[in-house]
């Protein structure tokens, strides 16, 4: 026999109000959590598609267009831009290295880019099988892409003009898989490459002006750079932007816009859900309340037992906090079986991975929060209990 | 202190003397002088609303002394802060009730094991089986409280009372909304329980019947 026992079949005692209590806490606490996963995992996702790219040039337009078309291969591209400007600029001395990157046509929906083979260099990310492109019309795939068509070494495919599953579909030109990347859980995941120069060959035979130009005047679709050091940062774009007819943008500003425009629903959603966690304390403490009134005599009684008023107080919070530890375990519960479900989905259009069995930092504060939120909402009825007149409570129920 | 150490007290369990009490907004209670034998009886009878109620809440700590004082096992109640107090009563008074209530939430056991609990700090589930025994409700150890007849009720809160082993039981009205048959083994039950533990008894009571039950009786 102890505090906490009779505090725990209190809790029983009441299995309405204990239910009411635990979902409006779990609830609270699952989107809560739900929240700090996705955030994380879309933040991590995007900045590990960075990877040390300083900067990304392509056509003129909406610099964030270029970032998500160029960087994260999830927009439309901006345009095309001059190859022997481009050059130009990745021979600048703070200019470290580039990529070039040619893109614009599909398969399935996939996006082919034509590069070099610096592009998955720079993301770290080896062939699983098969090896890398050598000629033009040689294809690596990405894991994610071999795995959703079930392309292996050796399969041909056709590639179609645009990004659309539907577009017009380039006929005569077989690609052929020579490798399949590892999957890594970046951009390439996504991405069937190719050398540039298929790129150019595909268009040149359609013949369209825009295209297929002669050779020195070539176009890519963008480029990637990293700088020698960061002050490139403060010259290079206005020197691109004002001095060529390309535009350059800085993937770090572009994502903290992103996450600016994101930031706004994820706020609100936040305050939903912190309604609901106050609300389930609210719950605790109208419940505790409520209860009290019935309970006065029985805490009376354990008063006349000896029972010391700290012991009665105690036992008030044990409550509460037992209620608090119970709906935060469901509500992560909740969150990270939800999140094991939207991992498999999300994973693979947004190029982010959620790890649903592990707590983040947040989450571990958002224990404590919910722990404090009961304390207090306890802390009143606790109050009362303790400052009860026994002698009145046992008299009024004894007549 | 000075007062604890004198040879009357000694002889006494209990000693109370000019006791007043006045609730808010009401006149004061003058309330008698009481006193008891270790393992004696008392009797304080007198008609409702003349202070036995209060009587009794004094001299079991769950009433704050405003007037006179109340020794007990030579200890005076006055001086003792809220926690002492609850201390006090804990590890040295039983209390029955009229009404048998009690922790709807617990199984008749455990309900003896909380009074053993909240008494002395910790709890002796074969000594509270033995005090089930001795009082004939063993069988109903594992049940709960609501599934007691009005007879098993009495038993256990007097069983409850027990449960710390104290020097003395307080009683309210213990036999009062019962018939002759009940009252009188109500009575009979605290009586030798009591007195075969070597506790003193203290009922507060208008019950006629209890009258020449006891030598020692105090009118309000």
């Amino acid at each position: 026999m102890n505090i906490f026992k009779i505090s725990w079949l209190n809790i029983l005692r009441k299995p309405l109000n204990t239910a009411l209590t635990l979902i409006m806490l779990a609830l609270g606490v699952a989107l809560v959590a739900v929240l700090i996963q996705v955030s994380a995992s879309l933040d991590e996702g995007f900045r590990k598609n960075i990877r040390g790219i300083d900067m990304a040039v392509g056509a003129k337009g909406s610099p964030l267009q270029l970032i998500l078309s160029a960087i994260y291969h999830i927009d439309h591209p901006t345009g095309n831009i001059p190859l022997t400007e481009a050059r130009e600029l990745a021979a600048h001395p703070m200019v470290k290295e580039a990529v070039e990157l040619s893109y614009g046509d599909s398969y399935k929906g996939r996006r082919i880019v034509g590069t070099s083979h610096r592009y998955p260099e720079w993301y770290e990310v080896g062939v699983k099988q098969g090896r890398l492109w050598e000629k033009t019309f040689e294809a690596t795939v990405g894991a994610e892409v071999a795995q959703e068509f079930g392309l292996e070494v050796g399969d041909t495919f056709y590639s179609a003009h645009g990004s659309d599953a539907e577009a017009e579909v380039h006929d005569d030109h077989p690609f052929t898989v020579v490798g399949i990347f590892e999957p890594s859980g970046t951009v390439i995941d996504r991405l069937l490459l190719t050398a540039q120069e298929s790129m150019w060959d595909l268009h040149a035979d359609h013949g369209t002006p825009a295209e297929a130009d002669s050779l020195d005047e070539k176009q890519i679709t963008a480029m990637l750079l990293r700088f020698k050091s960061k002050m490139g940062i403060l010259t290079l774009p206005r020197y691109v932007n004002q001095q060529t007819s390309m535009q350059a943008a800085l993937p770090s500003i572009e994502v903290n816009r992103l996450f600016d425009l994101f930031g706004i629903g994820f706020t609100a959603l936040r305050i939903v859900a912190i309604v609901i966690v106050v609300l389930g304390a609210i719950s605790i403490f109208v419940s505790m309340l409520n209860t009290l009134k019935e309970r006065s005599y029985e805490i009376a009684l354990i008063r006349s037992m000896g029972a010391l008023r700290r012991q009665v107080f105690t036992m008030v919070i044990i409550e509460a906090l037992v209620l608090g530890v119970l709906g935060y375990v469901l509500g992560i519960i909740l969150a990270h079986g939800g999140l094991l479900l939207l991992s498999e989905g999300a994973g693979s259009r947004f190029g982010i991975s959620i790890d649903a069995f592990s707590l983040r930092p947040e989450e571990i504060w958002l224990f404590g929060l919910i722990l404090g939120l009961c304390v207090l909402s306890a802390v009143v009825p606790a109050i009362r209990a303790v400052r009860m007149d026994v002698s009145a409570v046992l008299t009024s129920h004894t007549q | 202190m000075e007062k604890k150490q004198s040879p009357v007290d000694e002889n006494k369990i209990l000693q109370s003397s000019g006791l007043k009490y006045s609730y808010p907004g009401q006149k004061a209670l003058e309330l008698p002088d009481l006193s008891c034998e270790p393992a004696g009886k008392l009797l304080i009878t007198g008609q409702s609303g003349s202070g036995k109620t209060t009587l009794l809440h004094l001299i079991s700590g769950l009433l704050r002394i405003q007037q006179g004082d109340v020794k007990l096992l030579g200890e005076s109640l006055k001086g003792m802060s809220q926690s002492a107090l609850d201390r006090f009563r804990g590890r040295h008074i039983g209390l029955v009730f009229q009404q048998a209530r009690f922790i709807s939430s617990l199984r008749v056991i455990d309900n003896v094991c909380a009074a053993q609990y909240f008494g002395t700090g910790k709890s002796d589930r074969q000594e509270a089986m033995r005090l089930l025994e001795a009082l004939g409700i063993q069988s109903k150890a594992q049940g709960y409280t609501q599934g007691l007849s009005g007879g098993e009720r009495q038993r256990l809160s007097i069983a409850r009372a027990l449960a710390s082993k104290p020097e003395v039981v307080m009683a309210d009205e213990p036999t009062s909304s019962l018939d002759d048959v009940h009252a009188e083994a109500v009575y009979h039950l605290l009586s030798t329980e009591c007195s075969s533990r070597g506790a003193s008894l203290i009922v507060v009571s208008h019950d006629q019947r209890l009258k020449d039950k006891f030598q020692n009786v105090v009118s309000l």
